[in-house]
This record gives C-alpha cells, sequence and structure tokens, in this order.
C-alpha cells in the first residue's frame, strides 16, 4: 500500500501543478476578410456585365453578415491578373491586404451566350475551395450572381444561400392589389396576376411551381391557387364566408387555412383540389394565419380563444397550447425552416414589430424596433434571414433582414404599397 | 349660528388673500408645464445606456517574456507618460494662484483648510465615542434607544476604519503599476508567453457567428513551439464536431506559425477555443 502511495501523491501534485488552459472565448475577427475581384474578360472585354456581376455578389454577400470585403482601391497586382486555379494566384499579396477568402474569376460572351467562370481561394491555405461555370444568357447575368454567392455560402456554412429564390408580394401599382414576384435583391418584379380586385396572403408550394392566395375577384375571399411556370391559375375555395390565408404542407399537398362557412372562423385542412379533409379548431373564438411546423406536424396560428390575439400551437396529438404570453396583440406568425423559432408581429403602443420565439415559448426576442409598423414575416429557405413590410416610410415597403434582426436592407420596387411578402422555396 | 357683518367682511378678506392670484396661479402652471416638459423630453428622467460592444485590447508594444514582473497585464505605457505630464500641466497653471499666497493671509488659509479637512473625521469620531461613554455616566437615564444610536454609530465607524484599512492593503496592479502580469513573480518587464499567445490567436482567429449553426461550440488544441518560436506541431485533443469551428481553428493556430522573440525553450500549451463571448 506504502508502495503505490508515494506515486499517487506525486502524480497529484503534478496535476495540481498542470498550467491551465489557455482559453479563447471569441474569434478576433467575427467578419471573414473577403477580397472580391471583378471577374476579368477571357474573350472581348465587356466591363458592363463584369462590373453588374460583381455588384449583385457583392450586395449578397455583404448581406449574408459573414463577411468584411477587402476595399478594392488597396488591391495590388495580382488583381489584375487571371487566376482560375491555385498557382496563378499570388496568394501572399492577398495574406497581405489580410485577406481570408479571395473571390476571382472570368467571363467570355458569344453572342448572346455569357460563360462566367469563378473561383473561391483560402487565402491563408493557398488553395482552391469552389469553383463553378455558368452558362447562360447575357441577360441572366443577375442569376449567376445569386447562384454564385449561394455556392460561397454553401461552402463556408454547409447550407446553401437563398439568394437563387424569389419573392412573391401583393402590389397597388396599377390601382389594383396584385400579386407579383420579383429577385430577392428586388430586382425584375413581374406581376403575375390581374384580377382588378384585391388579392392577399401569398404563400409558395415546397417545389415552388404553384403559389395560393386569396382574392376577392368574385366578391367573396375566395382560395386560389396559379401555377408559376404555366401561369394556370385554378380556385380552390370558395365557400361562404372567409377562405384565407391558405397555406401549403412542407410535406405534402394539403392546405391549412381559415374557413368561416359555419359562421365562425376556423382552421381547416384541405387536401390539393379543395376537399375538407379534417376541421382543425373547433372554439367559439376566432382562429386565423395558420402556418405548418417543418415536420408538417404542426401548427401554429392565431386565436383571440383568452381575449386578446395570442399565438397557439395545434399540436399532433389534437391538443391546443398557448405560445405567447405577453403583449396583446400578436399576429401573423411564420414558423421557420430550421424549425427552432417562430416569427411574428406584436402590436405594442399602436405599431406593429417583429419578434421570434422558440416553440416551446422560451427565449422571445424583439428584431425590429423605430417608428412604422413592421409585418407579415417570412423565413427564407435557408432560415438565416426573414421578409417583411413596413410602412415606417409612409408607405408600404418591404424589407429583409438577418435572423437576428441586423442588416434591414429594403428591397420593394418604387412606387406604390408593397406587402404580404412570401418567400420562395430555392429553385 | 349666523355671523355678523364685521365676521362676514373679515372672513371674506380672509378668503381672498387666501385665495391664490392669478398671476401666481399662471406661473405655478407654467412652472408644471416646464417641468412635464423636460419629464417627457427625458432631461431629468435617466436614460438606458446601451451596453458597448465588447473592445478587445491588442497588445501591439509588448514583447512576451519567460518571467514576468508583477504588475498590469496591458501594455498602457502612454497613460503613465501622460500622467508623468499631467503634473507639470498642474505646475503650469498653479504659478497664477501661487502669487496670490505669498501674501501673508494664504498660509493661514492653507492651515485652516487642512483644520477644515482634519477636524470633523476627528470631531465625527471623538465627540460620538465620548459622548458614548459619558453620557450614561452625566446622565441619568438614558434611553435605550439612544444608547442603540450610539451603538450603532460606533459600529459604522468601526465598518469604516476597517473599510480604509482594506482599500490601503489592496494589492493590485494600478495605473502606475510595473508592465507585467498580475501575478507574475519573474523579473522581466513585459508579459508572459501564454497571454501573448491568447492573444495573437485571437487576433487570428477569424469565425462569422452567421458561419456555424450553434455558438456552444469548443475545441481544445495543443500546441508545440520549438526554442527559436517556430510552431512544431499541434493536435485537436478535442474537436467541436462542427468542421467549418474546426477549420478555422486550424487556420488560425496555422497564422500563429512563429514567436518573437523565441522562448529559448520548447513551449506546450493547451488552447481553449470557445463562443462564450457571441452568447446573448
Amino acid at each position: 500500500m506504502r508502495r503505490l502511495l508515494l506515486p499517487i501523491l506525486l502524480l497529484l501534485t503534478m496535476v495540481g501543478n498542470a498550467p491551465a488552459a489557455i482559453e479563447i472565448s471569441a474569434p478576433g475577427q467575427q467578419e471573414i476578410p473577403l477580397a472580391l475581384v471583378a471577374p476579368l474578360p477571357l474573350a472581348e472585354p465587356r466591363p458592363a456585365l463584369a462590373g453588374e456581376f460583381a455588384r449583385v455578389l457583392r450586395d449578397d454577400l455583404v448581406f449574408s453578415g459573414l463577411f468584411r470585403l477587402i476595399d478594392a482601391r488597396a488591391f495590388l497586382a495580382d488583381a489584375g491578373r487571371m487566376g482560375l486555379v491555385s498557382i496563378d494566384v499570388d496568394f501572399a499579396e492577398w495574406r497581405l491586404l489580410g485577406a481570408e477568402m479571395l473571390i476571382k474569376g472570368g467571363y467570355r460572351v458569344r453572342g448572346e451566350q455569357l460563360i462566367v467562370e469563378a473561383r473561391l481561394f483560402d487565402v491563408r491555405a493557398g488553395r482552391l475551395l469552389d469553383g463553378r461555370r455558368y452558362v447562360g444568357r447575357t441577360g441572366d447575368v443577375r442569376r449567376i450572381a445569386h447562384a454564385f454567392a449561394d455556392q460561397v455560402l454553401k461552402t463556408l456554412t454547409g447550407r446553401f444561400g437563398p439568394f437563387s429564390s424569389r419573392i412573391a408580394f401583393i402590389g397597388d401599382q396599377t390601382g389594383h392589389k396584385e400579386l407579383y414576384l420579383m429577385d430577392v435583391d428586388g430586382h425584375n418584379p413581374i406581376r403575375i396576376t390581374a384580377h382588378r380586385s384585391i388579392v392577399l396572403n401569398p404563400d409558395f408550394s415546397a417545389d415552388g411551381r404553384r403559389i395560393l392566395f386569396t382574392s376577392y375577384r368574385d366578391g367573396n375571399t375566395n382560395l386560389y391557387q396559379k401555377e408559376i411556370y404555366t401561369g394556370r391559375e385554378r380556385r380552390i375555395s370558395s365557400r361562404k364566408g372567409l377562405n384565407v390565408g391558405g397555406r401549403f404542407s412542407p410535406v405534402d399537398d394539403r392546405i391549412a387555412l381559415t374557413l368561416s362557412k359555419d359562421g365562425n372562423p376556423e382552421i381547416y385542412l384541405l387536401s390539393a383540389t379543395g376537399k375538407i379533409v379534417e376541421r382543425l379548431t373547433r372554439h367559439w373564438g376566432i382562429d386565423i394565419d395558420p402556418s405548418w411546423s417543418p415536420d408538417g406536424d404542426e401548427l401554429v396560428f392565431v386565436s383571440n380563444r383568452r381575449g386578446n390575439p395570442h399565438l397557439f400551437i395545434k399540436a399532433p396529438g389534437g391538443e391546443v397550447r398557448r405560445l405567447t404570453l405577453n403583449g396583446k396583440y400578436n399576429a401573423t406568425p411564420a414558423w421557420s425552416p430550421t424549425g427552432d423559432r417562430i416569427a411574428f408581429s406584436r402590436k405594442e403602443n399602436g405599431v406593429f414589430d417583429i419578434y421570434t420565439i422558440r416553440p416551446d415559448g422560451s427565449d422571445e426576442r424583439r428584431l425590429t424596433f423605430g417608428p412604422g409598423n413592421k409585418e407579415h414575416p417570412r423565413w427564407s429557405p435557408d432560415g438565416r434571414f426573414l421578409v417583411y413590410s413596413s410602412d415606417a416610410s409612409g408607405r408600404k415597403e418591404i424589407f429583409l433582414m438577418r435572423s437576428d434582426g441586423t442588416g434591414q436592407w429594403k428591397i420593394s420596387p418604387p412606387g406604390g404599397n408593397c406587402n404580404h411578402p412570401a418567400w420562395s422555396p430555392r429553385f | 349660528m349666523s355671523r355678523s357683518g364685521a365676521d362676514n367682511r373679515r372672513w371674506r378678506r380672509d378668503r381672498e388673500r387666501r385665495e391664490p392670484r392669478l398671476g401666481a396661479m399662471l406661473g405655478a402652471s407654467l412652472a408644471l408645464h416646464l417641468v412635464l416638459l423636460l419629464l417627457v423630453g427625458g432631461h431629468l428622467l435617466p436614460r438606458r445606456h446601451q451596453p458597448r460592444p465588447p473592445a478587445y485590447v491588442v497588445d501591439l508594444v509588448n514583447l512576451p517574456v519567460k518571467a514576468p514582473q508583477a504588475g498590469r497585464p496591458d501594455g498602457r505605457a502612454k497613460k503613465t507618460v501622460r500622467k508623468k505630464s499631467a503634473p507639470s500641466a498642474k505646475k503650469l497653471s498653479r504659478p497664477r494662484p501661487k502669487p496670490k499666497p505669498r501674501p501673508q493671509p494664504q498660509p493661514k488659509k492653507v492651515v485652516t483648510r487642512k483644520k477644515a479637512g482634519t477636524k470633523p473625521a476627528v470631531k465625527r469620531t471623538r465627540p460620538q465615542a465620548k459622548a458614548a461613554a459619558t453620557r450614561p455616566a452625566a446622565a441619568k437615564a438614558p434611553t435605550r434607544a439612544e444608547q442603540e444610536r450610539l451603538e450603532r454609530r460606533l459600529e459604522m465607524l468601526r465598518l469604516k476604519r476597517q473599510l480604509a484599512a482594506l482599500a490601503a492593503s489592496d494589492t493590485r496592479a494600478g495605473e502606475n503599476a510595473p508592465l507585467g502580469e498580475e501575478k507574475g513573480r519573474g523579473s522581466e518587464q513585459g508579459v508572459g508567453y501564454r497571454l501573448w499567445l491568447q492573444q495573437a490567436y485571437k487576433e487570428a482567429w477569424a469565425l462569422s457567428r452567421y458561419q456555424v449553426g450553434r455558438l456552444d461550440l469548443e475545441a481544445e488544441v495543443e500546441v508545440v513551439y520549438d526554442a527559436r518560436g517556430f510552431l512544431r506541431d499541434y493536435s485537436f485533443r478535442r474537436k467541436s464536431g462542427d468542421r467549418l469551428f474546426d477549420d478555422s481553428i486550424a487556420r488560425a493556430i496555422r497564422s500563429v506559425d512563429r514567436l518573437e522573440p523565441p522562448p529559448g525553450k520548447t513551449l506546450r500549451e493547451t488552447i481553449v477555443f470557445n463562443l462564450k463571448d457571441l452568447m446573448d
């Protein structure tokens, strides 16, 4: 026993004297320093096209919150040299500028055809991280830039970005509230309905090919579906009273919506053809605005069954549990595609602001501040960003922001009011 | 119970006197409105200050040393220089008042000031102590409340003295403390390699919070530098499980590939990387 005691005591003293580990509790650089070089011509130069590509890519990457762009005026000789493979890049120059990542590339125009070669390099390791060749028309330069921005995010985070998706919204530029589609950065808005009435509450199907909306065209609030690529339109539900707030299930073709055919607004499930599959709520209170959980098992909705409008969750077993306890007016919930948070708008002191909350009712966070009503939040397909409408400027406009409320970016086209945004899945 | 005519007149006169005049009313109203405006404007109520984002001190002045002395770990050498210059500025400003003290009354003033400065402290302590000691004898029967009050005062005085003694014995590094580490025992001026390494790795570590899905990630790495200060080896003792997080750490370690000046002996350190400061 004595033989063992001495080594044990020695060990204990050694452990006691061992220096503690050095702890580093946050990175010193919380944005990745990125050098973005506009693509260089592989044949006949078209500076306008190269500039447009670089601008769109830069806006997307900066909005992502991941990067800090290095001033292009500081670029050295390597920025003017084509570098599509690692050995052609002088990484020492970029290290000197403090860059961690580098985007370089080239482009070629043949008639109407545009070929863009884009590369992402790790400067410190001196290696190629990702490279893509995009072939399209000269008019597709913005789409190509968005696609490469998504690819950069995929490489550096493991998840694609949402910049190749589109945003539906309701605009009154024609004097009537019609349904529009635009790029994520607000470019190329196109009108896709001509109901000459009031269109509301758009929502995309999981495959992004169909869009649901409510219209007053026939004098009643009916639910319609439109196929985006063919333009074919179909009335899904035209029951007496309200047929509003239709939301496609993320896992199948079922549609959750509010019907008031029996007098009181309740939430129902419809099949793709509009047949009632199930009545989900049965209460004297008003139940509206359903939104699916990403697994399609639960629904969050608004109800005034406890007096004021609050959020409730309909669980698979059929029971309904209350989600929000604060505020007196909570509305327009949207469950994030990652499933961890629910965004909604809350009216306080006469003004709506955007909040998020965990599905278990914990960790409520306010995301927007300042004047104007911020309403109708919807998540990007990757769950990183939110789109919402705001009337802070006097007219309703559409904004994007990161899921923590930072980086607010106005994207709505000029003229008229724009609201009720909905973010499409990634095409 | 009816009043006489004279009583009535007196009562009316008194009432008129008691009632505030129009001017006074207007003045009061104006004052009230002013106070309300100041309250609404936030001039009277304390404003909430949003906490500033954390500022990271990057030590670009100090070189790492093997045996740091006790002192300040941060290189605030400039502040001490300023402090040295500050008294000179005071000296420059003093000559103006100095001519005044030259006439005789000045020294007296100084004396009186000193008295004024010292006396209250003495007065506060002694008379109370005396009172506490003498009163019971002088007064016939000091009430319990008085006794308790005196005891409380004495207790407060005792506590104040204890606090003053504690403050005097505070050994924490102050502004003028020499450059070194708070717990340093050596003789060299500057920070130890561990503190220097911590700053160097922090500076070199680039990771966006938007890059990782969770903020509760942690990884532990062992790094080895040779006597000449070159990075010889590094290995993950514990990975976080997030590839991007671990890659960013590897990049940071590779970028701190040389210690300057060389440590002179093999340096083996364990470094824990986490995102605690980014958590809400």
